[in-house]
């Protein structure tokens, strides 16, 4: 009898850890590579037991300006995130409460759009960027982070929503709230969750994003992920420096996830845990 | 004076016709009742009444208010929800604040307004707590506490009941009631639930298909249905309906059966009829009345319902007194007491009107 329960709960320890270290084990690696010199670093022996050194952070914030990186990596997440929010929340909002036949349409399209690789765009936009003067600038960024997160933001609003009552905003109206009541003093405090797990998710997505990052921008408007793309330079590949520089990137964002994470899976997972 | 007056008023969704010209007048401390079966367009009626929903045509007056276009907020009414529809994240005073504070009213006059409230509801040691830490009977008196604070020209209730166990509906039928007659705020109830209807109504309003079948109070509904439908739907257990043919002399028997007469009235006009017979007018006789098997016995308590079935393959119920000792399988004579049953036409299912013999 007892056997059964006991048997499947070492069924989910092996695998539930295997995941874990699945996912875990490149970012450990990198933090290892980071305190590693660049001899020990492309050493064919791997090995965990290595003298510890800071020399690849020192090069690393000595050489280049990683703090200008850093403060535009959370400028443009910031901003892109805000008006993301500031355009999906209303746009959800309409299409939760107040469908017509064409929201199911308009819902795929919105997804759809992520279905696309970003390659497929670069040559059209980088022309539309260069004519309007958009590369190596911040406005650049923040729009295109803006439009590639919006369909993510718009969906999981939009999907948080669907779950509060119809009839607590009518029983609101009826009470005589107006729209920007309804808003106020009902919708933002329901959707405190949502609207953070949204904005958590839209940070990071921003913050990750590499693609347009390394091809739109150069020195001004450059984000951490570009400024790790650096250290793979035609000179050669500096695994520890690039290392070191990846993991001063993932750092802050790694620290919001960790600090936000009850938020962020409540907001995942809403439909599910009503 | 007349407090709503509904004139006309149509709804369509997309090609279904929901609601088909309804005429209403409700008259001020009335309190009445919309029932019909799901889907009769009676939840729809009352939301274009409160402004949720837009009306295809015709006109709604609220007072001397012609509120047809208004938005809900300006037509002075309360309604309270099936689901309650508490808002989560406010204590109970603040939900029953809510409308006084969206008025603008000082924090004072607020908190006088949500204590007298409680008071009456008997809330007040609730009045720190969210609505997820009450029960269902709870946060039905905090919807009706929303609804009375503002002290509206109308109440409005869709299905207020239907959440909660038979046993609570009673309690609560009875404090809505209470209420009700309390402020005299005219109301208009919406249930699918008919004793809901008979016990709590001035007036009831029996609607079917998007139309309004018949208007009245609860007896007169009860003891005079305007047709088969409003027949069958009032009362509990349902009506029995058969089908009779009347001969010269006014002896009305089952068509289906034999020629004993099943019921008798010299007035009764010759003809194909449907006869409607409620199951406490139905005797069980010991010599007289048709022939039926009992084929279920269902005791209830103070009393038993006895479900037959005569030779022709009608099924009739009879409601008797809980000491009369039938059993399943038993023949029974089955007769209505005198002139207590219905007469329908046929093919159009309305009431036939003929002069009661005086028993």
């Amino acid at each position: 009898m007892s056997s059964r329960p006991l048997f499947s709960v070492g069924i989910n320890f092996i695998v539930g850890w295997g995941a874990v270290l699945l996912l875990v084990f490149p970012i450990i690696w990198m933090l290892l590579t980071s305190f590693k010199t660049e001899i020990d670093a492309i050493s064919p022996e791997a090995s965990l037991i290595f003298q510890p050194t800071l020399d690849n952070y020192r090069a690393v914030l000595g050489r280049s300006n990683y703090w200008m990186f850093a403060l535009n990596s959370v400028g443009i997440s910031a901003a892109a995130t805000f008006l993301a929010l500031l355009i999906g929340f209303p746009a959800a909002y309409s299409m939760a409460f107040h469908p017509t036949e064409r929201t199911k349409g308009t819902l795929l399209w919105l997804l759809s759009t992520k279905m696309m690789p970003p390659v497929g765009v670069l040559v059209p936009i980088y022309i539309l960027f260069k004519d309007m003067s958009l590369i190596d600038t911040h406005l650049g960024l923040i729009l295109l982070f803006l439009v590639a997160n919006l369909p993510i933001v718009v969906w999981m609003l939009y999907s948080f929503f669907k779950d509060i009552p119809r009839d607590i905003l009518e029983a609101a109206r009826i009470d005589g709230a107006g729209l920007w009541e309804e808003f106020r003093f009902i919708l933002l405090p329901l959707s405190g969750p949502a609207i953070s797990s949204t904005a958590l998710l839209s940070i990071i997505l921003c913050w990750n994003e590499a693609f347009w990052s390394i091809n739109l921008s150069t020195t001004k408007a450059a984000t951490l992920a570009a400024f790790i793309a650096t250290y793979s330079a035609p000179q050669g590949l500096f695994w520890a420096k690039l290392s070191a520089a990846a993991v001063l990137a993932v750092a802050p964002v790694l620290i919001m996830g960790w600090v936000g994470q009850r938020h962020l899976v409540r907001g995942l997972t809403f439909g599910a845990v009503k | 004076m007349t407090a709503i007056s509904i004139e006309n008023l149509n709804k369509h969704f997309g090609v279904v016709h929901i609601l088909k010209n309804i005429s209403l007048k409700v008259e001020e401390g009335e309190f009445v009742a919309l029932v019909g079966p799901s889907g009769c367009g009676k939840s729809t009626l009352l939301r274009i009444v409160a402004g949720l929903e837009k009306s295809s045509g015709g006109a709604i007056r609220i007072g001397a208010r012609d509120v047809t276009n208004l938005p809900s907020m300006q037509r002075d009414i309360a309604m309270v929800f099936q689901s309650y529809a508490l808002y989560p994240h406010m204590t109970v005073a603040e939900n029953l604040g809510f409308c006084l504070r969206m008025q603008k009213r000082p924090t004072n006059e607020i908190a006088e307004k949500v204590r007298e409230a409680a008071r009456i509801l008997h809330l007040e040691p609730l009045l720190d707590r969210q609505p997820r830490d009450l029960s269902g009977g709870q946060r039905q008196r905090v919807a009706m506490g929303r609804a009375i604070v503002r002290n509206p020209q109308v109440f409005l209730f869709d299905e207020p009941l239907s959440n909660l166990d038979a046993k609570l509906r009673v309690v609560m039928r009875a404090e809505i009631k209470e209420v009700q007659q309390r402020f005299k705020t005219t109301t208009v109830y919406v249930t699918h639930d008919q004793i809901e209807a008979m016990t709590m109504a001035d007036r009831i309003v029996v609607m079917d298909k998007g139309e309004i079948v018949q208007a009245a109070s609860p007896m007169e509904i009860y003891s005079r249905p305007k047709n088969i439908f409003v027949a069958g739907f009032i009362g509990s257990p349902q009506m029995n309906f058969v089908n009779v043919s009347v001969n010269d002399k006014g002896a009305a028997s089952l068509s289906k059966s034999t020629n004993t007469a099943f019921a008798q009235s010299p007035s009764l006009p010759r003809g194909e009829y449907v006869l409607g017979i409620r199951p406490e007018n139905l005797n069980l006789q010991q010599g007289d009345g048709v022939p039926a098997r009992v084929t279920l016995v269902e005791p209830t308590g103070a009393q038993t319902y006895i479900h037959t079935r005569t030779e022709g393959g009608d099924e009739l119920v009879a409601m008797v007194d809980a000491d009369v000792v039938v059993r399943s399988g038993e023949i029974v004579r089955v007769k209505p007491s005198t002139s207590s049953f219905h007469l329908f036409d046929v093919s159009s299912g309305e009431r036939i009107k003929f002069p009661r013999a005086i028993a």
